[in-house]
């Protein structure tokens, strides 16, 4: 079943075109992953899915409800997605039970099941003894794992990912991968992932869109997509 | 190493000399007199003494209260919103800095005195027989200190708008509404320079001496100047200011925690997109707001200060008269400045390098809790003797109370910039076999530009500002101009005064452009 759609979106900066007639669309429960090179206007897709933006014409759906258009703008909070960001965007400020208490309360979870929650996630990413520290206090792949645990600590059934292993080390990337992999299928997720790495995309992803210059170039099943000798030089190319 | 060694320890050693041992001196000697201060001790005494306590407090509360409404919103307007002119108008609201708050004082006189051409016109039209407000008294002093440091709160807040990273409000976002994202996302943020604009301002308000002289408000830094220039009693002074002094050295240690804590990040320049678009009605507000701030803060009484000079004849006689302080002043503030920053950039790389770094930038920020009349007394003690007379004797003395007075404005600065350097690019350049001068030169130096400037622009201004502790040091021949003109706005003609008073704001603004010229022309080093 389509759960996000996105229907010939334009975004420009400052006089630059970055999505240029974008049209997709997401299923549910399955991870989908766009690959492209710095600059194709991938971030700034999640960012229209996510409602930090409008774009300057078409319109996004989530769920069949129109969420985007030049016109309409409903905002993030209210679109029952989660994001972990590329620069992570950990608040310096708060420590990771805190940054999880933090969002349950928002959601006006009930006092008395927060800790609760926050055990099961904490537990889930491996970040139990490590509830009380700050940002500034952990390590890469601990911080990674805050804001996956962040992400998913309310359990909204679509996470969108923007590059969230930019930053890690290799064999990190792999635990990291996997644990998302996992939780993906227990908490039954649909997944949007954001990356340039094509051994990324083919490792985690169900569904593979491939976007530059701001267009969608090649989509397909990424088993398909690998065993269909029609891709092979393009996937050559692209690595 | 050794070479190092010695070269840290001489730079720490001159800091000692100049900056501690005039204070050891003036409050060793101050011991003494607290027998005498106790049996002298007697409800009289201590009603004055409260009374004084008490001004200088509400002077210092509500000017940081009153820079912080202002300063807060157009912070706001010009680091977050799409107002229209935004550039110009935040230039045109740091101004008021430029200008030393005695001469904002006098020119308030002209204005709201109780000759005052608005309170004669109002006096008029409502047929009174005295005006409603004059600038005199504690309202008046609050009125003008706010206008004077207002920019203060302005610029470090609207630094923590600009360096916060957007992507934490956007986290926020996904689960907040935009009031939740700024209650609990940017004001954290922004709370470490919004509490820094308000501890500075809060000690520029206690320790500024003219305005409140000016205005004839007894206040703790006009008492301890009278203490010693009228009745000769300078131990009992530095006695007098020591609770204060422990306050103050209070509000320095809070902001070393918040400084420690790594929340300084002055300098990150990160290209911000993300605006609030303003609507008409937004635009005109914010339009109103700001350019009503900068007509009392600026346009007003430097307008006034014009019209009293009557022609530009009287501001020509004014230069002319004034020819030799003010090269003595720019001469002094430009070498102040450009000696500060040095020694700031040498400070703080080994603040930043030290075990005991907590204690040590306690330390350097300390003497922003001294009373400048009391700095003056200790290095009168220190210097003026047989041995180091040919220091006191000359413009040397002055250069060293700029330095002692406003080093800590260096350090702060640079230290904070010290601290975003990324180390891997200083380690990327020495693994690239480049010498540790050529490291300096090519990689720290242009990555600490902004610190730099920040620094000794804002040290020009204040050593040519600076009154409380020249005042009691000045040698014979080297009278500088805030002491001209201070003398002048008690013997002086008005119009003479008032053209007088126009210098020091030319002559911040032409530091001011001169460093901006420097630095977009050299723009490599090599």
């Amino acid at each position: 079943m389509e759960i996000i759609k996105v229907l010939n979106l334009i975004k420009t900066y400052e006089n630059r075109l970055i999505l240029n007639k974008l049209s997709l669309s997401l299923e549910e429960n399955k991870t989908s992953v766009i690959v492209g090179p710095s600059g194709s206007g991938k971030t700034t897709l999640l960012r229209l899915i996510a409602g930090f933006e409008k774009p300057d014409s078409g319109e996004i759906y989530i769920n069949q409800k129109k969420v985007n258009s030049p016109k309409i703008l409903v905002p993030p909070r209210k679109r029952g997605i989660s994001m972990v960001f590329q620069s992570l965007a950990l608040w310096p400020h708060m420590t990771v039970k805190e940054h999880l208490a933090f969002v349950l309360k928002a959601k006006k979870i009930l006092k008395k099941n927060i800790p609760e929650k926050i055990n099961k996630i904490s537990g889930l990413v491996g970040l139990k003894d490590h509830l009380k520290k700050y940002p500034s206090q952990l390590s890469g792949g601990e911080k990674q794992r805050v804001a996956v645990a962040r992400a998913l600590v309310l359990e909204d059934p679509i996470l969108l990912l923007d590059e969230p292993l930019s930053h890690i080390h290799p064999k990190l990337k792999k635990d990291i991968l996997n644990l998302i992999k996992e939780l993906k299928s227990e908490l039954n997720l649909t997944l949007l992932y954001v990356t340039h790495h094509l051994n990324e995309a083919l490792f985690i992803g169900d569904k593979l869109f491939f976007i530059d210059e701001g267009k969608l170039t090649i989509e397909g099943d990424s088993r398909d997509m690998v065993n269909d000798p029609r891709y092979k030089n393009f996937f050559i190319d692209v690595i | 190493m050794l070479k190092k060694r010695v070269f840290y320890s001489t730079v720490i050693f001159l800091f000692f000399i100049i900056v501690f041992l005039p204070l050891v001196l003036v409050f060793g000697s101050s011991f003494k007199e607290i027998g005498s201060a106790l049996s002298s001790f007697n409800m009289n005494s201590l009603k004055e003494k409260f009374v004084i306590i008490s001004n200088s407090f509400a002077i210092a509360f509500f000017t940081s209260l009153f820079s912080l409404i202002i300063g807060a919103p157009l912070a706001f307007l010009f680091s977050r919103t799409n107002l229209y002119f935004g550039k110009i108008i935040k230039f045109l609201c740091i101004i008021p800095f430029f200008i030393p708050p005695y001469i904002q004082a006098y020119a308030w006189i002209f204005i709201l005195g109780k000759k005052g051409f608005l309170n004669t016109a109002l006096m008029k039209i409502f047929s009174m027989q005295e005006p409603i407000f004059t600038i005199y008294g504690i309202k008046g002093v609050i009125f003008v200190l706010t206008l004077s440091y207002f920019p203060v709160v302005m610029f470090l807040i609207s630094i923590g708008l600009e360096s916060a990273d957007p992507t934490l409000e956007d986290a926020c976002s996904l689960y907040r509404s935009k009031l939740g994202v700024t209650r609990w996302i940017t004001f954290p943020l922004v709370s470490p320079y919004l509490i820094a604009g308000i501890i500075f301002t809060f000690i520029f308000a206690f320790s500024q001496f003219g305005v409140s002289a000016l205005l004839e408000v007894r206040s703790y830094s006009v008492d301890l100047f009278a203490q010693i220039s009228s009745f000769y009693n300078e131990s009992r002074a530095a006695l007098n200011s020591l609770p204060i002094l422990l306050f103050i050295l209070f509000l320095i240690v809070f902001l070393s925690r918040k400084w420690e804590k790594g929340f300084f990040a002055i300098f990150i320049t990160k290209d911000r997109k993300r605006f609030v678009k303003l609507g008409n009605w937004g635009q005109a507000l914010g339009l109103i707001f700001s350019l009503l701030v900068i007509f009392l803060s600026f346009a007003l009484p430097i307008g006034e200060l014009m019209f009293q000079s009557r022609s530009l004849k009287v501001i020509i006689a004014a230069l002319k008269a004034s020819a030799k302080p003010i090269t003595t002043s720019f001469l002094l503030a430009f070498i102040s400045a450009s000696l500060i920053v040095i020694l700031s950039l040498i400070l703080s790389s080994l603040l930043n390098k030290s075990k005991f770094s907590l204690f040590f930038r306690i330390a350097a920020i300390l003497p922003l809790g001294i009373p400048g009349s009391i700095l003056g007394l200790g290095l009168i003690k220190l210097w003026n003797n047989e041995l180091t007379g040919f220091i006191y004797s000359s413009f040397l003395i002055i250069i060293i109370v700029y330095i002692a007075r406003f080093i800590p404005y260096g350090i702060l600065a640079l230290y904070s910039n010290l601290k975003q350097v990324d180390n891997n690019l200083q380690d990327a350049a020495a693994l690239s076999g480049a010498s540790q001068f050529k490291m300096n030169r090519d990689i720290l130096i242009p990555l600490l530009k902004p610190g730099i400037k920040f620094a000794w622009v804002i040290t020009f201004i204040l050593c040519l500002g600076e009154l409380s502790s020249t005042v009691l040091v000045v040698p014979p021949g080297h009278e500088t101009l805030s002491l001209r003109i201070y003398s002048l706005m008690h013997y002086g003609e008005s119009s003479l005064i008032a053209a007088a008073s126009l210098i020091p704001l030319l002559l911040s603004l032409s530091g001011f452009l001169f460093i901006k010229i420097i630095f977009a022309k050299v723009k490599r080093w090599r």
